[in-house]
């Protein structure tokens, strides 16, 4: 089934994506930039001080009280968005009786925000992360922008496995500018947590994006069955009813740790269902952005 | 050498296919399905490994079950013939006892039985009729070496198709024969009796037997190979057509009688005569003998060597193996679960 239709990316391309990290960026675009001085919008005053440029000088101020303001304006700016997606082979996985996979899903919500972006203006960019197929289609601006990336999320299957991020270099050399850094995932292996480091440490806004099946968050297996994992490479017969306990028991600590992480360090996770549709995701992404509140980074 | 008694069963053979079906169609089932979080199951619960190794093992099982099946309803059966490799003499009982060769075992060559050479002398038989009767008993002989008495006359054309190599070897009688025993009579206006009794002659010849060369009528055969040696008619016979030419074309022999009156010119009805006489002299002669034998066929062709051989069922070794397969196979299956 294919979620990327021209009537979803319409549809989702109305709504606004806040930037929640004030980022470099360069002028002219929604966002609240980093970059004080001079500009459109007024921001606040503040005490001249011995090298101010004196064309900032408020002077109808000096008139009025005597004292030296220089007038801070800030910046709009346009950010860069980078749609990380995890193509490994565990994103094929699908809900019993789901209509789409994770890869699906996840592809569907990357259009969907690649379109949000570029329409805003801000440039939008692809990276596919997995061993078999690393690939970087770095952040271009504009409506013809859009095309190629939703071509190339229509055709994305789950293969390999995700890269450690050291192994990865060429998608380091895209971000070498602060972005804004979408990861969607099933954060299930050890190397998506270091992605999240890394993206982080190189100060981007960072969003992790977590797409689970109800399986793998309930372990929801009614009989025993031949369980079959090509990331691990691991089959097993399951006796679901004396394993369950231990395998939610795994499973939560491993969400806990992640989440944990997430929290302390600024970066938004959200957890979805893969049944949920693209759309409501992509509302629910930002409607918690906008409930976040604004942290100045260094 | 295993044959089947109903080889049309062996058909069913292909039913071997319904196993791999089976499975094919169960593995289709039990595909297993994808889930990716498996390194969240606690690692102490082992993965079922060895279940993989197992279904090759049930399948194959399945399919011998199935075969076993089918060669059980096959009847086979198991035969085989014995090797023949003894060697043995046969003393005639009317013969002096030869040389002794300490290595061959050496028995009498009595009516029912063959006695022991140290056991005491039994009464004299038919000589062919002996050897055939023993054919079960001699299964394992290779070569016989037969002692007889100067003097017995054998007929009949036996020695090439009894199953072993025969060598005959004349050794003194104890008593002598007498000398006008039965005699054979053949019109010599007939040209097939003639044919055969030539036949006849020829043998005798090869017995080192006296014959008179004039005399186309006369052969003297000691009475106790008549039996084999005669073929004998129930009916006087056309002299162009029928059976009876044909038997006396195979060199079996004639017809028996006291000598005619006239040999060298019997008529039809002389012979008819004279079978009538013969008929009824061969009764007062010995009855019991010839009704006996009288439908022993003393030809033998080598192919039927192999009724002599053993025949061993093997539907009941099956019907054990079949059982066995199946506890194993039901084992397997409860074992796994």
């Amino acid at each position: 089934m294919n979620l990327i239709t021209p009537a979803f990316i319409q549809r989702v391309s109305r709504l606004h994506w806040p930037i929640k990290r004030r980022l470099h960026g360069i002028g002219h675009g929604m966002h609240q930039g980093r970059n004080r001085g001079a500009g459109l919008e007024f921001s606040e005053y503040r005490r001249y001080e011995l090298g101010d440029d004196l064309r900032r000088l408020d002077w109808k101020l000096l008139a009025r009280s005597d004292r030296y303001f220089i007038r801070e304006a800030e910046r709009e700016s346009q950010v860069p968005c980078y749609l990380l997606l995890d193509t490994s082979v565990s994103m094929n996985a699908r809900d019993t009786g789901g209509d789409w996979s994770r890869i699906a899903l996840a592809s569907a919500v990357a259009a969907g925000l690649a379109a949000i972006a570029i329409r805003q203006g801000d440039e939008a960019g692809l990276i596919t992360l997995s061993n078999d197929n690393l690939r970087v289609q770095a952040a271009r601006r504009g409506f013809h922008a859009l095309k190629p990336l939703v071509s190339t999320l229509q055709t994305l299957r789950g293969a390999g496995q995700l890269p450690p991020p050291e192994q990865a270099s060429v998608v380091f050399s895209v971000l070498r500018r602060p972005a804004l850094c979408v990861l969607i995932s099933d954060f299930f292996d050890d190397s998506s947590l270091r992605w999240l480091r890394y993206l982080y440490a190189g100060r981007q806004d960072v969003i992790a994006l977590a797409l689970t099946t109800r399986q793998e968050r309930e372990f929801a297996f009614d009989k025993s069955m031949t369980l079959l994992d090509d990331d691990q490479s691991r089959l097993a017969t399951i006796a679901p009813n004396e394993q369950r306990s231990g395998y939610l028991q795994a499973f939560q600590a491993h969400r806990q740790q992640w989440q944990h992480w997430c929290t302390s360090h600024d970066v938004q996770w959200l957890d979805a269902d893969v049944r949920d549709t693209p759309e409501a995701i992509i509302r629910r992404l930002l409607d918690q952005r906008l409930q976040r509140p604004i942290k100045r980074s260094a | 050498m295993i044959q089947f008694q109903a080889p049309m069963a062996l058909w069913a053979l292909s039913a071997v296919i319904l196993p791999v079906l089976l499975h094919w169609w169960h593995r289709q089932q039990q595909q297993p399905e994808h889930f990716y979080a498996l390194r969240f199951l606690p690692a102490e619960e082992t993965p079922v490994r060895h279940r993989r190794l197992h279904d090759p093992w049930l399948l194959l099982l399945r399919m011998l079950i199935v075969a076993l099946l089918v060669l059980w309803l096959a009847e086979p059966t198991f035969s085989w013939s014995p090797t023949r490799e003894r060697n043995i003499e046969l003393v005639h009982p009317r013969a002096a006892l030869p040389g002794k060769n300490q290595n061959i075992e050496r028995y009498w060559l009595c009516a029912d039985e063959l006695r022991p050479i140290r056991e005491p002398r039994c009464e004299e038989s038919a000589l062919w009729l002996s050897l055939l009767r023993q054919q079960q008993a001699l299964a394992d002989v290779q070569q016989i070496m037969l002692y007889l008495p100067e003097g017995l006359l054998l007929a009949g054309n036996l020695k090439p198709s009894l199953p072993y190599h025969i060598i005959l070897q004349r050794v003194a009688a104890t008593a002598p024969f007498s000398s006008a025993p039965i005699r054979i009579a053949a019109p010599a206006s007939w040209q097939p009796a003639i044919d055969a009794l030539n036949a006849l002659r020829l043998h005798a010849s090869w017995q080192r037997v006296e014959l008179s060369t004039e005399s186309p009528v006369d052969i003297a055969v000691h009475r106790d190979d008549l039996p084999a040696a005669v073929h004998w008619y129930s009916q006087p016979f056309e002299a162009q057509s029928d059976s009876g030419l044909q038997s006396l074309q195979q060199n079996r022999v004639l017809y028996l009688a006291p000598v005619p009156a006239d040999p060298n010119n019997l008529t039809t009805e002389a012979l008819a005569e004279l079978f009538d006489r013969s008929e009824s002299w061969l009764r007062q002669w010995q009855p019991a003998a010839l009704s006996d034998n009288a439908s022993i066929q003393p030809h033998f062709a080598a192919s039927e060597a192999s009724s002599f051989s053993r025949t061993l069922p093997l539907q009941n070794l099956l019907m054990v193996l079949l059982l066995l397969a199946i506890v194993i196979e039901r084992g397997f299956v409860y074992g796994r679960r």
